[in-house]
């Protein structure tokens, strides 16, 4: 589409005031809270900084240094990666299913796509605070279903073992919705001529999927995959709402451990590098994921 | 034929039912529970029944309780978060869509990327620096801190930019012919051809902002313009968990966004998947 040339704001005076009103306010917000806070990390991350008597000190590299032996910020990196692999084929698995379900139009369709998406606008301290309380190891909804098919009761958010999947579970309860939606976008997108055609060949409806569905659907796969695990890699309000990073650190992922050293451990600069880190490693996955479309 | 067909559509029935229970099954928990005492709740878990969903003897008591505690408080600073933060980015992310779209200047691509970039590096990356930022500016434990950084919202501004692009150039075109200056151009012609996606971008920026939890625990240390997410989380997060008011509170916090949504559910599903069938 042709678009309006600002060649010189002499000359295009029009133009220029719609750009003063328009472009600035926003460019001045965008500067101000997203752009000058990664800046001021990357500047406080070569700092041991003190909140409480507003001095600092001057250290180098030796924040990142420290990040790479910290056996605790290590293990926060590995239980990232963890709940990563449990929540993204969880859930990805799930929403797809659910959007084979009601992509085609039945009585049920428009009510069940409605319910499934009730968690996902709900606020995550409600749905991790009624989710939390279900699976309470003594009074939780969840042991008192297991019970009635004798199953004994499990300690789940209080189980080191099982922590981890607990919050898994949760967020995949929220979140699956959304990636259902992407998925039937995706899924109405494909020309119904294929599946006529896939239908003539006799195939079965298993094979219709893995051969036509599934192929078609590539760059929206691609897309809910780097959407999820961007999600996965950031999850924290649903640890802090119910283990705090516990027991004895199972869940402590990588945005508690930056939160515990910039707010418990008063070690700002240190909290910066940390952040500067995780930014980094989602930027490369984003990038990764763009290289990996353009040649695929 | 026909004897196979009924047992199909029963299986289907059934399957249908289970997944409806397990999305819904926490809200019926919630609902039944919000009305109990905490005797009541706690008595009927085990084993599962009914009465582990409806209430034998209804109270408003729990209601009460949070309205002692200041509850609405925390209800009205939510409300008045999410209408400011809906106005207010509504306004800057269509003026900036409006230009991305409809104007080019020396650098203009080059700042649509940068939009896109801080996309890539979310909240909880930039959680303490942007504490700082706004902190050294002197906005710690203010309202202002709540709404002001969440405005320039790369989403939003993508989304409109790809509306304004779909409207006819020649709207725009026959408008400066008859000599309106782009700036009127902007809210005389072109925001109103774009209105369902005004709906599905504020209705999503609504349940963001309703859903304000992080950002306000770490910023404010004042009472005075606490949200509910944070009021919900000092309930359950207490050492002993008042169950029954974490129910009552969450069925507050649950019915203004479902009522929105269930309004408005066809502009939530487009605006969320605007970006996903893309490219």
């Amino acid at each position: 589409m042709e678009k309006y040339r600002l060649r010189s704001l002499k000359k295009d005076r029009d133009i220029g005031l719609a750009l003063l009103l328009y472009l600035v306010p926003g460019v001045v917000l965008m500067a101000l809270f997203q752009l000058l806070p990664i800046i001021t990390a990357f500047e406080y991350s070569f700092f041991k900084v003190n909140l409480m008597n507003n001095t600092r000190k001057f250290m180098g590299l030796k924040n990142y240094a420290t990040a790479f032996t910290d056996k605790e910020f290590l293990s926060s990196l590995w239980i990232t990666v963890k709940y990563f692999l449990m929540r993204v084929p969880l859930q990805m698995l799930f929403g797809f299913l659910l959007s084979l379900i009601i992509a085609k139009a039945k009585w049920y369709t428009t009510i069940l796509r409605t319910i499934i998406l009730v968690p996902v606008i709900t606020s995550m301290v409600v749905a991790t605070a009624i989710l939390g309380l279900m699976f309470h190891p003594s009074n939780g909804l969840v042991n008192a279903i297991l019970a009635l098919v004798k199953i004994p009761s499990q300690g789940f958010l209080t189980d080191g073992s099982q922590a981890l999947w607990t919050i898994a579970l949760i967020t995949v309860w929220k979140n699956v919705g959304l990636t259902m939606l992407f998925f039937l976008a995706g899924l109405l997108s494909i020309p119904s001529t294929i599946y006529e055609a896939a239908e003539i060949d006799g195939v079965n409806s298993f094979q219709k999927h893995w051969y036509v569905t599934i192929p078609m659907l590539r760059s929206t796969i691609a897309f809910i995959f780097l959407t999820t695990t961007i999600h996965s890699f950031q999850v924290f309000s649903p640890v802090l709402l119910t283990t705090k990073g516990g027991p004895a650190g199972a869940t402590k992922v990588v945005v508690m451990s930056i939160y515990e050293n910039a707010f418990t451990y008063n070690q700002i600069g240190y909290a910066s590098a940390l952040s500067i880190i995780l930014a980094s490693i989602l930027i490369v996955i984003s990038f990764i994921q763009k290289s990996v479309k353009k040649h695929g | 034929m026909k004897t196979r067909k009924i047992p199909k559509n029963v299986l289907l029935l059934v399957g249908l039912l289970f997944l409806g229970l397990i999305f819904l099954l926490p809200y019926a928990w919630m609902l039944g529970s919000a009305f109990k005492t905490r005797s009541e709740m706690f008595t009927y878990v085990f084993p599962v029944s009914w009465r582990t969903f409806v209430p034998l003897s209804p109270t408003l008591d729990n209601f009460q309780t949070l309205l002692e505690m200041n509850f609405l408080r925390n209800v009205s600073n939510s409300l008045l978060l999410s209408v400011v933060t809906v106005l207010g980015s509504l306004f800057i992310c269509t003026s900036m869509a409006f230009i991305f779209a409809r104007f080019e200047f020396r650098g203009s691509k080059f700042l649509y990327a940068l939009v896109l970039f801080t996309m890539m590096v979310p909240f909880e990356a930039r959680m303490i620096p942007t504490f700082l930022v706004v902190q050294n500016f002197g906005l710690g434990d203010t309202f202002t801190a709540l709404w002001l950084p969440w405005l320039a919202d790369a989403f939003l501004i993508m989304l409109f930019t790809n509306h304004f692009s779909q409207v006819p150039a020649d709207l725009h075109n026959a408008a400066v012919i008859d000599g309106c200056p782009h700036y009127k151009i902007f809210y005389k012609i072109l925001l109103p051809n774009i209105a369902p996606a005004l709906i599905s971008g504020g209705l999503i920026k609504f349940f963001f902002a309703w859903d304000s939890f992080v950002w306000p625990l770490i910023i404010l240390r004042s009472p005075k313009w606490q949200v509910l997410g944070v009021a919900i989380a000092n309930l359950f997060t207490d050492q002993s968990i008042a169950w029954e008011l974490v129910f009552a509170s969450s069925l507050v916090s649950t019915i203004p966004v479902l009522i929105l949504f269930l309004f408005l559910q066809k502009y939530y599903i487009a605006g969320m998947t605007s970006g996903s069938v893309k490219e």
